[in-house]
């Protein structure tokens, strides 16, 4: 028999980090938890068969357009790991919780970006993961549009950006079988809305996941790595 | 649930019947199965809990998943079903009984929301055997066939957002229906006429998804029958290999109709297993076009 065949994944991850002020006493262990975490998805689709034999990650981190300018985005390229892990981690380290404004943050203009990466097309079986980490709820989309800053083409409302994530009916620019998006958000506009309403969604209600137990991890890891 | 087997008053025709499986992780598998026979009908199922979307774990169930509960109360339903001959209802009002006692019981504490999660999720694919028809019902990705000499035949239509039974094992489609407590579902309901001799099947995704194409899975069927001497030899030929392909639980139930003997059975598959060994598996031809040629008689029974 061909015993040999082995399944194979092209798994694409964009961490979307919140780091703004109020991130402040949290945003070490987000970074601990983004750099985990690949890991940690990694080993269990390994554990079940599954190869990985392409994994990429890339980082939006997000504050306020209205009120940080320039710093309000910083989006950067995938990262190919492991090749790439030392970069990787020096992008996470780096990262600063400052400015943010107001309490609502710009995260659905981050989800945006990671909605329109340049995920991987080639494989037969994918995983494109979405993980967003935020203590606060988000401005309407366009809300910080008067920034000179604010980017061009952005979808104009969360209509459009659902949209952009797709469904049934259809296609986004993820890849509906293999797109996955986990929220370690408050239970607030606009997260709650996308995590009733998006397909292929889990929502952990949290101050960007603190307060997280052991099993309730394993419970999201098992869902981003299984078949669904 | 995961043994019956009441040989005693078999229907006429019926060979054996028989169950291979096995966990990936001791004790923690999501399959689980059920097969059995009475006086004038036989029946064979797998259930594979979908641990993707059944992770949430529940304290009165021994910390075990939604999957786990889920594949063995829907194998009990179907159990009483067979039993009680259906006096209570249709297989999908036993098995929606079944889902509201886990629910009732249900004490999971998790606070994690949004789409990807179902209370008690799990696939059927049951077939039950009748004279000389077989009514098939199913749901999910679970797979119910019919092997023959001319070939396997899948019975069952995969609920997946996908193209066809090839493409749905390499594309990782996501599951349309399932059944589960939290939303409602479909058992889908399938009669056919079947002349003996003739094998039906009923597997989880981890006997036939780890391979590259049906062809290969047919191949594996009919090279284990032929290089086995009895029914027993060939439930551990299949185990053994399963077993060493597969990344997943697995669960293969098996009911034999119509051959004199055994040797009957063996003689009877030689000439299959020799042209799908010699047109599928040593050729050189892509696998796409080994499926084209493959696929007419392999989908005849779909709609």
């Amino acid at each position: 028999m061909a015993s040999n065949y082995k399944i194979t994944y092209n798994v694409d991850m964009v961490f979307c980090i919140d780091c703004t002020g109020s991130m402040d006493n949290i945003i070490d262990i987000v970074k601990n938890n983004a750099l985990n975490f690949y890991q940690d998805v990694t080993n269990v689709m390994e554990q079940k068969h599954k190869h990985i034999s392409q994994l990429r990650v890339r980082v939006v981190a997000f504050r306020d357009y209205l009120a940080d300018g320039k710093d309000a985005m910083r989006v950067t390229d995938f990262f190919k790991l492991p090749e790439q892990a030392d970069e990787f981690e020096k992008c996470v380290r780096s990262l600063k919780a400052e400015g943010g404004g107001d309490d609502p943050e710009d995260g659905l203009e981050a989800l945006a970006y990671a909605i329109k990466s340049n995920w991987d097309t080639e494989g037969l079986k994918k995983r494109q993961v979405v993980v967003v980490w935020t203590d606060a709820a988000t401005h309407p989309l366009g809300y910080g549009a008067s920034s000179e800053y604010y980017p061009k083409g952005m979808a104009k409302d969360i209509a459009e950006l659902s949209q952009w994530w797709g469904g049934a009916q259809q296609v986004g620019f993820v890849d509906n079988n293999a797109k996955r998006l986990l929220l370690f958000a408050p239970n607030e506009p606009f997260w709650n809305v996308i995590s009733q309403n998006w397909d292929n969604v889990l929502h952990f209600p949290s101050t960007a996941g603190d307060g997280l137990s052991d099993l309730e991890y394993g419970q999201i890891i098992d869902t981003i790595s299984n078949t669904i | 649930m995961k043994n019956k087997n009441n040989k005693q008053n078999k229907p006429d025709k019926l060979n054996s019947i028989f169950c291979v499986h096995g966990e990936m992780v001791p004790n923690n598998g999501e399959d689980c199965y059920y097969f059995g026979a009475n006086s004038s009908s036989a029946i064979i199922s797998v259930f594979d809990g979908c641990g993707g979307i059944g992770s949430k774990r529940y304290n009165n169930f021994s910390g075990k998943t939604g999957a786990y509960i889920a594949s063995r109360a829907v194998a009990g339903a179907v159990k009483a079903w067979f039993d009680e001959n259906g006096k209570a209802g249709n297989i999908k009002e036993y098995i929606q009984w079944s889902l509201r006692i886990c629910n009732k019981f249900a004490d999971s504490t998790g606070r994690i929301m949004g789409s990807l999660g179902k209370s008690f999720p799990t696939t059927a694919a049951i077939i039950h055997t009748q004279s000389d028809s077989a009514t098939c019902y199913w749901a999910g990705d679970s797979r119910c066939f019919m092997l023959n000499s001319l070939g396997l035949h899948q019975l069952s239509t995969d609920d997946i957002d996908g193209e066809d039974a090839f493409s749905n094992i390499t594309s990782d489609g996501v599951l349309t229906n399932v059944i589960c407590s939290s939303s409602d579902f479909t058992v889908h309901e399938k009669k056919f006429n079947f002349k003996y001799p003739c094998i039906f099947i009923t597997s989880s995704d981890g006997c036939f998804g780890y391979l590259p194409s049906p062809m290969d899975f047919e191949f594996l069927l009919t090279k284990a029958i032929i290089s086995c001497d009895n029914s027993k030899a060939l439930k551990e030929y299949l185990n053994n290999c399963i077993k060493e392909y597969t990344g997943d639980d697995y669960t293969l139930c098996i009911s034999v109709f119509g051959f004199d003997s055994y040797t009957h059975m063996k003689e009877y598959f030689i000439d299959r297993c020799t042209y799908v060994k010699n047109t599928f598996i040593d050729s050189d031809m892509p696998l796409e076009d080994k499926w084209n040629i493959y696929k007419g008689e392999y989908s005849k029974y779909l709609s």
